[in-house]
């Protein structure tokens, strides 16, 4: 699958209909919220039960992980491709480089439902919470977006 | 006129690699205690508001990022 073929609306309504809990994390939240940077991968938070009900939701897209559930599970990361790249990161908590625990059970409650592509929706973190999870592990280029995030928390506090 | 050269793959190569490194917990508080300037500011809302009004939903950035993106993978310079 190429980046032509891969139908993006496909993708969320299969993601949404998979009875995986899923949150869009990374630059691609970022984009569907407002902030303009470019990427060229998916990044989804799941939980730890869940990597199951994602796998066999995105076969039916001929997408594959490279790693079984329960070695995904250990470490915490895969990655499911067919030509699109998905990242997911499987996970009760997470700790920011800073040791803030971000518990995935509650950024999930405080998500906002986004709606994406061809007609599906996905759940997006608040833009508070977007900016700690890009502080899990943080590249200079995260600086700029947490920049971006801090900004856009400006505008849309300014505006309520 | 200044000639354009194109950085050279070593130069793309090392530029990634900077912008993928991990900081350490030292350099991220040091970037944390700058603080966002008035014109930092108002030019990342200008950029968000530009973006929010040229593409009104999270349907029309999605599918514009992906062909951004596009664009600009065929027009990067190789790292190889």
């Amino acid at each position: 699958m190429d980046a032509d073929e891969f139908d993006e609306g496909e993708f969320f309504r299969v993601l949404a209909a998979s009875g995986a809990r899923v949150l869009l994390i990374g630059r691609r939240a970022l984009i569907a919220i407002g902030i303009p940077v470019l990427t060229a991968d998916y990044d989804l938070w799941i939980p730890s039960s869940d990597a199951e009900k994602l796998n066999a939701a995105l076969a039916t897209l001929g997408m594959f992980p490279n790693r079984e559930p329960e070695e995904a599970r250990k470490v915490g990361r895969y990655v499911v491709e067919n030509g699109e790249r998905v990242d997911v990161l499987i996970a009760r908590q997470v700790s920011t480089v800073d040791g803030v625990h971000v518990v995935f059970d509650e950024l999930h409650a405080r998500s906002v439902v986004v709606p994406v592509t061809g007609g599906a929706s996905i759940r997006v973190p608040s833009v508070a919470d977007l900016i700690l999870t890009k502080r899990f592990a943080v590249r200079a280029k995260d600086i700029a977006d947490i920049r971006l995030l801090e900004s856009h928390l400006a505008r849309q506090k300014e505006r309520s | 006129m200044t000639v354009f050269v194109p950085p050279t793959p070593e130069d793309v190569r090392a530029i990634r690699a900077e912008a993928d490194r991990v900081l350490s917990l030292d350099e991220v508080r040091a970037l944390d205690a700058i603080p966002l300037s008035a014109v930092e500011l108002a030019d990342n809302v200008s950029l968000i508001d530009w973006f929010c009004r040229r593409y009104p939903t999270p349907e029309d950035r999605l599918r514009y990022a992906r062909r951004a993106y596009r664009r600009w993978a065929a027009a990067s310079p190789p790292s190889k």
